[in-house]
């Protein structure tokens, strides 16, 4: 079986494909026909006895073995139809030619043909139990695999499963026939027929295993893949109860993330806004000021109605009330900009706090930074409570 | 129990504070470099870590091929059902592009993008998921899959490729979903 080769044989076998190809591409200079014909017969005998070819010496008939003819179909991914019914084919010309074989020895006639015919079909039956095998596995592994329709994936798999089944079951006839007959293929007293029971015996001995172990794989692909089904259908369902603001009523979502052991949320360090460290600019803050004084002294000597120092100025400082504006906006409909603008008297501190809603109850907010609200002719992206 | 530090080899204990800190989960299928070895090395003296994380408040959580820890103290709810309730979507059409998208799963962009190219519905729903706002099918792929890395469901494995390997986390939102009782 090709596809079981060692990776020696394998370099063997390419090196050959090359010395083939050295050959053939030599083989005309070479100086004379006995010579061509002694390269050639060394390289086919390479090819047979490394099984790439098949020669039957009764039709004189040289082949690509059904071993290499399986191993570039896989290769060529042409691998993907079974032929169990042939066995049953094969089973049924095999009793044809049998009784054509005890005809002709009733007649004391030279059953010479049937036996080429009964060798060749007995030949055939392990390459094509292996061949099939390997298709239904490679068939059933690249559906569960690779196949991103769950349809179809299903239907295949399912496909898969009776292959294997008819194939136990072919495998099965092929013992019973060997047994029935089996009176019959001891009096032909043919070497060559007895030996490819032998081997039809040994691939179904070999095989049986792999073909439970592939039964059982395909079982388990399969309920593998209807769980992945029941999981399809119940994604679907939470995504149109999502969409219909049903998840919390419908669903026990909220108990099972109450109960769970969540992973704990990144420890991030805080980065402080710099109001917050306005004590670091205490010393800068005071110096302006001094400087500033300075400087309207300067100018009320030379203009006394410019500007009265001594005046005390009210700062109204006004503190904002995050999480009120926050609970007061997901209270309305519109959106935060117009919100903010209806709600805040100084518009030139609505970009500080639309963006410091924004960073603080993100999770809460909807963003499509495709829309523009205009405030004073600054632009400011929809945002929208979820 | 008493814990000796030294047996729990202090180079792994700074890169599982690390973890910790970074809320992140860790990996046995992770190809990154010693991601694997905190998980064998949690593994193999998983009592004692338990032991000493929770003495700080972190128990170790152990699933099917990764560890993660949680915070026995004021569990935010609301953060974490925000998340699922994302990843109820993501899940969704990451399970109907692909009905194999799973833990150990692994794919290229082109491979995802040209499958959703493909389906008009999924186009449709990556449309109408929140926070991708994309101008094309490449864009929304690329905004998912950036979400699953940051979320640490996911890693690239080959970044000449763009090949992303799901890690055995992303079962943390698959087993949660799966657990979720639809009253019908």
């Amino acid at each position: 079986m090709a596809l079981h080769k060692n990776i020696l044989e394998i370099i063997q076998v390419q090196n050959s494909c090359k010395g083939v190809m050295q050959e053939l591409y030599n083989f005309d200079t070479r100086p004379n026909d006995t010579l061509r014909q002694s390269y050639k017969n060394a390289k086919i005998d390479e090819a047979i006895r490394l099984d790439i070819l098949e020669y039957d010496s009764y039709d004189d008939v040289l082949s690509l073995s059904a071993d290499t003819y399986e191993y570039y179909k896989t290769r060529l991914g042409h691998n993907n139809e079974t032929t169990i019914h042939t066995i049953d084919d094969k089973l049924h010309k095999l009793t044809i030619e049998l009784n054509y074989y005890n005809t002709r020895l009733a007649s004391y006639e030279t059953p010479e043909k049937e036996i080429r015919s009964i060798t060749k079909l007995l030949n055939q039956i392990p390459s094509l139990l292996r061949y099939n095998f390997y298709t239904i596995s490679s068939n059933s592994i690249f559906a569960f695999k690779n196949e991103p329709n769950f349809e179809i994936k299903m239907e295949k798999l399912t496909i898969s499963k009776g292959e294997i089944e008819q194939l136990i079951e072919a495998s099965q006839k092929i013992y019973s026939f060997l047994q029935e007959n089996h009176a019959i293929f001891k009096s032909m007293k043919h070497q060559r027929i007895n030996f490819l029971i032998l081997k039809i015996k040994k691939s179904m001995v070999e095989l049986e295993i792999s073909f439970r172990l592939l039964y059982e794989e395909i079982k388990n692909f399969i309920n593998k893949s209807i769980k992945d089904g029941a999981f399809i259908k119940k994604l679907q369902r939470l995504r149109e109860l999502k969409a219909q603001n049903l998840l919390l009523q419908k669903t026990d979502i909220e108990e099972k993330i109450a109960h769970q052991k969540a992973i704990s949320t990144p420890i991030r360090d805080k980065k402080i806004h710099p109001d917050d460290r306005i004590f670091d600019y205490i010393d800068t803050i005071e110096s302006i000021i001094t400087q500033r004084k300075i400087k309207l002294q300067d100018t009320k000597a030379q203009t006394p109605l410019s500007y009265d120092i001594t005046k005390e100025e009210s700062i109204q400082k006004v503190l904002y009330n995050y999480p009120k504006l926050h609970k007061a906006f997901l209270a309305q409909e519109d959106d935060l900009a117009t919100f903010l603008n209806k709600s805040i008297e100084d518009s030139s501190k609505i970009l500080g706090i639309f963006i410091r809603l924004l960073k603080n109850y993100f999770r809460a907010y909807e963003v499509d930074d495709s829309v523009f609200i205009v405030i004073d002719e600054r632009k400011y992206v929809q945002v929208r409570k979820k | 129990m008493l814990i000796d530090i030294k047996e729990l080899l202090p180079q792994h204990l700074q890169k599982i504070y690390q973890l910790i800190l970074r809320g992140e989960f860790i990996n046995e299928n992770s190809m990154k470099k010693g991601n694997n070895e905190i998980y064998e090395a949690i593994m193999s003296k998983e009592a004692e870590v338990r032991e000493y994380f929770g003495a700080i408040g972190y128990i170790l959580m152990k699933r099917e091929g990764y560890f993660y820890f949680a915070h026995d103290d004021a569990p935010n709810s609301v953060a974490a059902l925000e998340k699922m309730v994302d990843y109820i979507d993501i899940a969704s059409f990451l399970k109907m592009l692909d009905s194999n998208f799973s833990v150990g799963y692994m794919f290229r962009l082109e491979s995802i993008e040209n499958l959703l190219n493909a389906n008009i519905e999924l186009q449709e729903i990556v449309r109408q998921m929140k926070g991708i706002h994309a101008s094309s099918n490449r864009e929304s792929i690329e905004k998912i899959v950036e979400r699953l890395k940051k979320d640490g469901f996911i890693e690239e494995i080959n970044q000449a490729n763009g090949e992303y390997l799901v890690l055995n986390s992303y079962d943390y939102i698959e087993a949660f979903l799966n657990e979720v009782e639809v009253y019908e």
